[in-house]
């Protein structure tokens, strides 16, 4: 049951809103198009700057632009049912609330997978075509092989999609403390933009995405000046503070709507 | 009250220093068709809001089958309790069937009976047709579809009229007057000025 109203919500999601989501892809794309053009052929037969590297900074910044379409779809999640009404007819029916609550979660969370899927692939395949798609060297020497490459792109992938959670429980649960969309939209982009802006400036956060697939990059940069491995880089952390941020969202979320009075 | 089916006793809603509802008591028993009337701002809305479990009331209790409506598990209040409310919101990517259908799984019901609803409120023909599709009047004969759907012991209809012509509205009668007729009995509360006359004290 909970399958089918996880399906019927992303469907719903998908059919109404998919000009967010392929903006999201669009964008991130556009940014790793930029860079590739953007490409000196000196630099590129030097192999200064590399298909991963094009990925890394190119669909990686894009992909900023992802989680804000991400955040604008979460935000009209409960606040555009509260809005036209429909939260009414969805809980005089026999759904329970925190299956209403995992629906829309779920379906937020493959649709948003869905479109880091589609940015990486496309992102693969535009550094392929542009730049080139090999070992990583400077001056003749090996510093990353192709498989290493692909290990650390898989790992960053994967922590990025981790990231991605809490981003849409996150957005999910300003959208059950507003009526109107367009409030609950405004505030949650401002928070969201703080949030990044505080992660900037203490020099936090390196454990998402677009801060850790420049991470091997960084460290063997670091390395070669004797500089020390910093653990809050370390995909432990990185794993560990996506599972709790996720957690607390998600169950503040559900305690929320479970008591909340339906008051539209 | 051996046969109540629904029992309100002094519920009250207050926001902050407004009280939206104070001191409520009714009682519907089975095979009632009751008529809720008021002033607007009376509380009508708020009332059913607090019967639909959507809001706890601030004072007060309402027994649904001799049970705490608050203190009753929400899914199992709904399987008890059938409402509609203004404008009913279903999938409007899915089929009126699709949704009755869906509903049922959700609800544990047998799927045989979606087409019998769907002929009883004139849908029919239009079972296939995708809910975003539907006119105001066909959104409505679908929510009390939905609503007869659980065979609930009592049945909320909250301005249940809005966008029903007049051929919709007789065969809207005959349903509840068939529900009524049922054994296991159905109740009605209506806000409906219209019906009310021919209905109030028709079982």
């Amino acid at each position: 049951m909970i399958v089918e109203l996880c399906r019927q919500e992303g469907i719903k999601l998908l059919t109404q809103k998919y000009p967010y989501l392929l903006l999201g892809i669009v964008l991130a794309v556009e940014a790793a198009y930029m860079m590739a053009t953007g490409l000196t052929p000196a630099k590129t037969s030097l192999h200064v700057v590399t298909a991963p590297q094009l990925f890394a900074e190119g669909v990686g910044w894009g992909l900023r632009f992802g989680v804000y379409m991400l955040l604008v779809l979460g935000a009209m999640g409960f606040s555009q049912e509260f809005a036209l009404g429909t939260v009414k007819t969805v809980l005089i029916l026999p759904i329970r609330r925190h299956q209403w609550v995992a629906a829309k979660l779920v379906a937020l969370i493959v649709l948003a997978w869905g479109m880091l899927l589609a940015s990486v692939v496309l992102g693969i395949a535009l550094a392929a075509v542009i730049v080139g798609w090999g070992d990583v060297a400077r001056s003749g020497v090996l510093l990353y092989s192709l498989g290493q490459v692909w290990s650390h792109l898989l790992t960053a992938t994967g922590l990025t999609a981790l990231f991605l959670l809490p981003v849409c429980a996150f957005a999910l649960l300003a959208s059950v403390y507003f009526n109107s969309s367009g409030a609950a939209v405004g505030v949650t982009l401002v928070l969201g933009i703080v949030v990044e802006s505080a992660a900037e400036m203490l020099d936090q956060g390196r454990w998402v995405f677009f801060h850790h697939l420049h991470v091997p990059f960084g460290q063997i940069v670091k390395l070669g000046k004797g500089l020390p491995f910093r653990w809050e880089d370390s995909l432990t952390w990185g794993l560990a503070v996506g599972a709790v941020t996720f957690a607390v969202f998600a169950g503040w979320l559900t305690v929320r709507l479970q008591r909340m009075d339906i008051t539209e | 009250m051996a046969d109540a089916v629904l029992q309100v006793e002094g519920i009250s809603k207050r926001y902050g220093d407004f009280w939206a509802l104070k001191d409520l008591s009714f009682v519907v028993r089975a095979g009632e068709v009751v008529g809720f009337l008021g002033q607007n701002g009376a509380g009508k809305s708020t009332a059913i809001k607090i019967l639909c479990n959507l809001i706890r009331p601030t004072e007060g209790r309402a027994l649904l089958d001799g049970e705490p409506i608050t203190g009753t598990h929400r899914a199992e209040h709904r399987r008890r309790l059938g409402a509609t409310v203004e404008a009913p919101r279903f999938y409007p990517h899915l089929s009126g069937r699709r949704n009755l259908e869906l509903l049922a799984r959700i609800s544990g019901l047998p799927r045989e009976r979606v087409s019998e609803l769907l002929d009883e409120v004139g849908l029919g023909e239009w079972g296939r047709e995708r809910f975003g599709r539907y006119s105001q009047g066909m959104k409505q004969r679908l929510g009390l579809a939905a609503v007869l759907l659980n065979r609930p012991s009592l049945i909320i209809l909250d301005e249940p009229t809005n966008g029903l012509d007049l051929m919709v509205l007789h065969r809207g009668r005959l349903i509840l007057e068939q529900s009524l007729a049922q054994p296991e009995g159905i109740e009605a509360i209506r806000k409906c000025f219209t019906d009310l006359a021919q209905q109030a004290g028709a079982a």
